[in-house]
């Protein structure tokens, strides 16, 4: 038994010890393929080899299997039919009766009859080719390593002389030169927006008159022109809220009332805005997406002008208009000719600056006392997204206040409820304001105060 | 009160040679059918009853009418038939008149009343009969009227069935199957088992066998049987081919896809009460996976349940057991 020990903790040490030489051999190569000098290596090498010789062996011999172990390995090698392990186990058994005296014996003279060294013979482990195959690759690499240096620093010498590799890699270097040249070009163009700013900003002292006073198509234009410097804030912010982030000083600016100009104010003014508040530390990247989307801002306006002329925009929606624009002209027109003639709205929000509606045209909940314009003023997009929220209004129950008219569009479209959200003086709810509300839950409060009046 | 578990070496060593007796006598009335001789007489010594299943005339009658003589034992034979009742089994109370004309009621013991009892097409009677069995073939008693009957000592049952002509019969139900220790397949001869078997039974020859082992040897080879010492790998791999058997314990596993129910713990009594004989009549003193292996098929294929799926695909309890004992060995 402890010949057949010896030969399996000397078999596991063996095993152990060839995965420790196998992993520092291969650490070996690497370092001589990179390092100038494998004195130092080799050395360490043959340390940690040793080192792992001596840590396997105190391994192997605190995880040795015990005698029973022992004794299953025999029997299972020298079919034996279990003999000695039941031996083994019942040997501790003080007072054994005439079955185990004559089990012991039996197994005893069977066991003088097995060969240790036959059954277990030292034998180099099965993987034991990976530890030849290392060891003639590290000589191939020292017999290199003496005669040219070390492998991979020389290779990569090799490599940035070759013609071919040049040759190989040079468009993707040109493309490389290109695209920095053209990221160098957007930065300019960055520098000189930064600087029309500014000069604009030195030009237009910024006194800005009270809100909640607006007069005549000023104060529609500034409406129409804050609204897209909201939505040109949610381009660029990604959905950040306008109404909070929408300085009221830049509104007075945009005074020419056309939707391009307001949409090209807009996005000036949100760069003078962060540049105001401290925010302006921009970097290359941001100012070259700022540029980008200024540019992408120009050109959906213009295209948004030519589609969307006042001559075209005040006829109604017929059953040809489709998707988002007929929505959105439908939502600002409020083309329902019998609406008007009912007169829910605009006898409470009274009439200041409205043109005169045509009838079957111009009638709908925008005119009247809202700040809604005449549909060049506002866009289209701007126009869904109000409806949108009346819509998600309604899904939560909520049915909208009393005053408020529905547009039927054309067969086959959407009813899309018209809501006004542009501030409002409205008449006082139990003493309470409405313009010290937020627009957005301006309907709410006027709605809860109505029920709990009830 | 409790007997010494000191065996003394003759009687140990008797044992095999004793059952090479039996062997020599049987053979000669019997040709071949080692393994079924071999089975039939390790149930014997430990303790248990056997269900011999073959086609007619293979000798399975033969077989153990040739053993009740072999071991001077009280034979007794029943012919199952669909119209047998429990009292012609059991036994019946009689009125039975005395010399001075008084009438008593007497208890008139059956067939089983003996030490081999030899139950022919047991499957062929209804399933109230062969429950009848099932308190003589566990606890070795009968009761009648409120009054047990023990029956005496070595009762052993060897039953035979049919597999063939299924129609009239009655398929002994799980409890009854349980009861048996191991369920021997009785094969076809080879060819020159014929040639033997046609010489010995179409000669004049009478063929003479002698009495070798008596009932108080059985008992006292029975006793000397449990005290074979089982080493704890030996009895942790009984437990795992039974665990192996039931569906419910690994998914994934042949078991869980072929078998309905699996072993119960006399599956895993037997394993253990069988080899330790066969150790015994290997010329060891120790039991072996080996013997486990032996006797795996015998000792189970009447334990386990095969679900639909099993006899759709064909499958037959050996199988099973041979693929759950190989992933049973490799682990």
């Amino acid at each position: 038994m402890r010949e057949v020990r010896k030969r399996v903790v000397a078999n596991r040490w063996l095993g152990l010890w060839v995965v420790c030489c196998n992993c520092t051999i291969a650490v070996l190569l690497i370092a001589v393929m990179l390092m100038r000098s494998i004195r130092g290596p080799l050395i360490a090498a043959l340390a940690v080899v040793t080192l792992a010789a001596i840590a396997t062996a105190i391994a192997a011999w605190y995880t040795k299997p015990s005698a029973y172990g022992l004794a299953q390995r025999l029997d299972h090698e020298s079919h034996l039919g279990d003999r000695i392990s039941t031996a083994v186990y019942f040997w501790t058994v003080a007072k054994p009766d005439e079955l185990l005296r004559r089990q012991r014996a039996d197994a005893l003279a069977h066991l003088a009859k097995v060969q240790p060294r036959e059954l277990f013979p030292l034998q180099a482990p099965p993987k034991m080719w990976r530890t030849g195959a290392l060891l003639v690759a590290l000589a191939a690499l020292c017999a290199f390593h003496s005669v040219y240096g070390p492998a991979i620093p020389r290779l990569a010498e090799k490599a940035a002389r070759s013609r071919t590799l040049a040759t190989l890699f040079s468009p993707m270097t040109r493309a490389i030169e290109f695209a920095r040249a053209e990221k160098k070009g957007l930065a300019d163009l960055v520098a000189g927006n930064d600087h029309d700013r500014q000069a604009s900003e030195t030009q237009k002292p910024g006194q800005l008159p009270p809100t909640g006073q607006p007069t005549g198509s000023a104060q529609a234009t500034a409406n129409a022109a804050k609204l897209d410097m909201s939505q040109a804030q949610q381009m660029a912010n990604a959905g950040t809220p306008s109404e909070g982030q929408a300085p009221s000083g830049a509104v007075p600016n945009q005074q020419a009332g056309t939707p391009a100009n307001a949409q090209n104010a807009s996005a000036t003014d949100q760069q003078a805005t962060q540049s105001a508040t401290g925010q302006g530390q921009q970097s290359l990247g941001q100012k070259a997406l700022q540029a980008l989307e200024n540019l992408m801002s120009s050109a959906l306006s213009g295209q948004q002008n030519s589609g969307q002329s006042p001559s075209t925009a005040s006829q109604p929606p017929n059953a040809g208009t489709t998707s988002m624009q007929a929505m959105a002209g439908s939502s600002q027109i409020a083309s329902v000719p019998n609406q008007a003639a009912q007169g829910q709205t605009s006898n409470s929000q009274g009439s200041q600056n409205q043109t005169t509606p045509t009838p079957g045209k111009h009638t709908g909940a925008g005119n009247g006392t809202s700040p809604w314009q005449p549909r060049d003023a506002i866009d289209p997009q701007l126009a869904g997204n109000v409806a949108k929220q009346h819509v998600a209004l309604q899904s939560t129950g909520y049915r909208g206040p009393p005053g408020k008219e529905r547009s039927d569009v054309a067969p086959g479209t959407a009813q899309i409820p018209l809501q006004d959200l542009s501030p409002q003086r409205v008449t006082t709810v139990n003493g309470a304001g409405q313009d010290s509300v937020p627009p957005r839950y301006r309907q709410y409060v006027q709605n809860y105060f109505q029920h709990s009046g009830k | 009160m409790k007997k010494p578990a000191i065996s003394t070496v003759p009687e140990i060593e008797s044992v095999a040679e004793t059952v090479a007796l039996v062997r020599a006598e049987i053979s000669k009335a019997i040709v071949g059918q080692n393994e079924v001789v071999e089975g039939v007489l390790i149930a014997i010594l430990a303790g248990g009853h056997v269900l011999l299943e073959g086609v007619p005339g293979l000798g399975k009658t033969m077989l153990v009418r040739t053993l009740a003589q072999t071991l001077a034992l009280k034979y007794s034979r029943i012919q199952f038939t669909p119209d047998l009742m429990p009292a012609d089994v059991i036994g019946t109370t009689v009125i039975h008149e005395n010399g001075d004309g008084a009438k008593t009621l007497r208890f008139q013991p059956g067939p089983l009343f003996s030490n081999l009892l030899l139950a022919d097409e047991i499957n062929r009677t209804t399933p109230k009969t062969q429950s009848a069995l099932l308190e003589a073939m566990q606890e070795k008693q009968v009761t009648v009227g409120g009054v047990t009957h023990l029956l005496d000592e070595p009762f052993l049952v060897i039953a035979t069935q049919n597999p063939l002509e299924m129609e009239g019969t009655y398929p002994l139900p799980e409890a009854q199957l349980d009861r048996f220790l191991f369920k021997l397949r009785v094969p076809f001869p080879q060819r020159s088992e014929l040639h033997d078997i046609l010489d010995r039974t179409t000669q004049k020859a009478e063929v003479s066998v002698n009495a070798v082992l008596t009932g108080p040897q059985i008992m006292e080879m029975r006793r000397i049987v449990r005290s074979v010492p089982v080493a704890p790998h030996v009895q942790d791999y009984v437990v795992q081919i039974v665990m192996a058997t039931h569906p419910e314990t690994e998914a994934n596993s042949v078991a869980a896809k072929y078998i309905r129910y699996g072993s119960s713990p006399r599956g895993a009594q037997t394993l253990m009460l069988g080899g330790k004989v066969r150790a015994l009549l290997e010329g060891r003193y120790n039991v072996s996976i080996d013997d486990i292996q032996a006797l795996l098929l015998s000792s189970l294929r009447h334990r386990i349940i095969l679900n639909f799926e099993a006899h759709a695909d064909g499958r037959t309890p050996d199988d099973l057991l041979e693929e759950i004992a190989a992933k049973v060995q490799k682990k």
